[in-house]
């Protein structure tokens, strides 16, 4: 079976739903939560994640809450963690201090689409060292030795993107991703995000990788109807 | 060196960016350095400067106000450059460089509308197609500029997310680079952004400091004391700093104070900033203690931005350079008396350095030599001070 893994940003919900969201998403069987951390200026999101974060602020969601939140209901969430977010979240939090909290209240890791492989080096060694995931994108334009070399670096998982852009707009053609994973020589699980937004696109990126990570689509349905049922019985159907 | 080779000055600077972008600031980096050698380059970048921008500007020795501050005081007269600001030193400079790297597809964002118009100008003069992103805010507060640029053929693109000002049109253009890497060249428009663009910035506004020095030299016979210039992203400032670099000569950059200390009541962010990263780059930054970014104000719009570029966080943090910050007040006070004065009427952004002019009174001597890099004119400001002064 392959991986789905679902994108959901912190704060929107009370941390009571946000609790029983993450054990249905264990029941279905999606293999990981990628808890968005709200940001003010989200520069790689289009309008629907946007949305979301601004609404998230407004409710006070930021990184030391969902740290904590974590932290506190550590024993009941069964399904692995990861935080989403922009580096100026976490460098303001302290980046040393943020391995260590993320880690002890059981965190798996960060997807920062905002700091790439060269850039705070410091961080990305001592995050190894304390088996913190920080996975890494590969885009279409990756070049091929830079696609190598960011497959080395990754932890966790790696991230592809298919296709230019920010979050939220659908995509169908996977071919360039098919292409770049056939380049990807790497033990760590490849996931296909940004874009899957229907039943077929899904089908799609799970005939080429080892799973797929769903943002916007899912998003876009709870925003719509304020509902978190509307988006789980969605995905219940393209699954 | 400055920056060093991953694009740092000192702890400040580097590449923040989405992995669909590092490609393209590596072929940026790699085209810029190679252009920049070439005799051509540097040939039609010279001749566009004094054909069609009407370089050198004048250095001006402003008789009348030196003599109510009691010291000498020189304007770089950059108000005088076509389109009315320095921003056209660095719009000819990129827009020669995207189109030799084949790029026909400019992007660029603007605050006060200034910058937009001198990308507008430029792509009009070599033959690009141009987008600029705009906060709907700033629309309103520059309305004459919005037209400018539509008539010079330039498509305005209103961005109504976040404060809807200069950071969210960053923002906007940001997102449409990233949906359109292959095809678009961002000629950013203030000396920050990711690595290499704060030092093309630099590179091509330092031409204002050149002729400032060669001016001042056959004026006085020596080098001024001090330079101020304002400080938005950071572009006219770097550009007369930079080549008197190495020279006893002291750099006080403004900031705007706008109406106060708190959040959302300036856009000073040396003076209360801490470093952050935004926009591609590790720098001051005005952000609260979740990281989120703090809005802004002042009352010029081309100041109204809670980062900086990187070098002025460098030279803050050695020390190179002071970084004070000026209150609307004290600008619109600058702003109407260098217009009576002097009979120039200067940018907003403009009059946060004069304003401080007021801060050296009674302690300069009378031989002090003081150059006031006057960035742009006022004429685009009027309804914004008007409606203040009502
Ligand atoms: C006339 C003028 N001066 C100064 C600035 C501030 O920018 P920078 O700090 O990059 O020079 C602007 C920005 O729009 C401007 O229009």
């Amino acid at each position: 079976m392959k991986d789905i893994i679902i994108y959901f940003t912190y704060g929107l919900v009370s941390d009571k739903e946000l609790l029983k969201f993450l054990d249905r998403m264990y029941e279905m069987g999606i293999a990981a939560v990628e808890l968005g951390v709200p940001f003010s200026d989200p520069v790689a999101d289009g309008p629907v994640i946007q949305e979301a974060s601004i609404e998230a602020l407004e409710r006070g969601g930021t990184l030391q809450n969902v740290i904590g939140f974590i932290k506190k209901y550590k024993k009941s969430i069964r399904i692995p963690v990861y935080l989403m977010g922009y580096i100026n979240s976490f460098y303001s939090y302290g980046l040393s201090k943020f391995i260590e909290d993320a880690k002890a209240s059981g965190i798996k890791g960060a997807i920062i689409p905002d700091l790439p492989m060269e850039e705070l080096n410091g961080f990305r060694i001592e995050a190894k060292s304390k088996d913190f995931a920080l996975p890494l994108i590969i885009s279409p334009l990756t070049a091929e030795n830079r696609i190598k070399a960011l497959a080395k670096a990754a932890t966790g998982f790696i991230y592809l993107v298919p296709r230019m852009g920010v979050t939220g707009v659908p995509t169908d053609d996977f071919d360039s991703a098919e292409n770049m994973i056939k380049q990807i020589a790497s033990p760590l699980p490849v996931y296909i995000g940004f874009g899957i937004h229907d039943a077929s696109s899904l089908r799609s990126v799970m005939k080429i990788a080892d799973g797929a990570i769903i943002g916007s689509a899912f998003i876009k349905r709870y925003l719509d109807s304020g509902a978190i049922d509307v988006p789980i019985e969605w995905l219940k159907e393209i699954v | 060196m400055l920056p060093n080779s991953k694009g740092y000055y000192g702890g400040f600077g580097g590449k923040f960016v989405p992995e669909v972008l590092m490609g393209l600031l590596d072929e940026l980096e790699k085209s810029y350095n190679k252009i920049k050698k070439e005799r051509w380059f540097a040939d039609q970048f010279k001749q566009i400067l004094s054909d069609y921008v009407g370089r050198p500007t004048p250095l001006y020795e402003a008789k009348r106000l030196s003599r109510k501050y009691g010291f000498r005081i020189f304007l770089k007269r950059e108000d005088l450059a076509h389109t009315g600001a320095h921003k056209i030193n660095n719009t000819v400079g990129q827009a020669i460089l995207a189109k030799a790297m084949g790029k026909t597809d400019i992007i660029a964002e603007t605050g006060a509308g200034q910058h937009g118009v001198a990308a507008a100008t430029a792509c009009a003069m070599l033959g690009l197609k141009c987008k600029v992103f705009m906060g709907e805010e700033d629309i309103k507060r520059q309305h004459p500029n919005v037209e400018r640029m539509r008539i010079l053929g330039a498509e305005v693109i209103p961005v109504s997310s976040g404060t809807r000002t200069l950071k969210d049109a960053i923002n906007e253009a940001i997102r449409y680079w990233v949906s359109h890497a292959d095809k678009t060249f961002y000629l950013i428009g203030s000396a920050v952004g990711p690595h290499p663009y704060p030092s093309i910035v630099r590179d091509f506004q330092s031409v204002i400091g050149t002729e400032a020095k060669r001016q001042i030299k056959r004026q006085t016979g020596r080098l001024p004391d001090i330079i101020i210039a304002c400080v938005g992203g950071g572009s006219n400032s770097i550009g007369i700093f930079w080549p008197f670099l190495k020279d006893n000569v002291k750099f006080v950059g403004v900031e705007a104070g706008g109406i106060g200390v708190g959040i959302n009541q300036n856009a000073a962010t040396l003076t209360y900033g801490r470093p952050g990263i935004l926009h591609g780059a590790l720098s001051y930054l005005l952000f609260d203690k979740n990281g989120n970014i703090c809005p802004t104000h002042s009352i010029a719009a081309g100041l109204d931005y809670p980062g900086v570029g990187p070098a002025h966080s460098f030279f803050k943090e050695t020390g190179r350079a002071e970084y004070h910050s000026v209150s609307d007040k004290e600008a619109l006070d600058a702003f109407y008396e260098l217009s009576k004065l002097e009979g120039i009427i200067p940018a907003m952004e403009s009059s946060h350095a004069i304003a401080y002019l007021n801060k050296l009174k009674g302690i300069l001597s009378s031989e002090a030599v003081v150059i006031v890099n006057l960035s742009g004119r006022g004429d685009k400001d009027l309804d914004a001070v008007l409606g203040k002064t009502k």
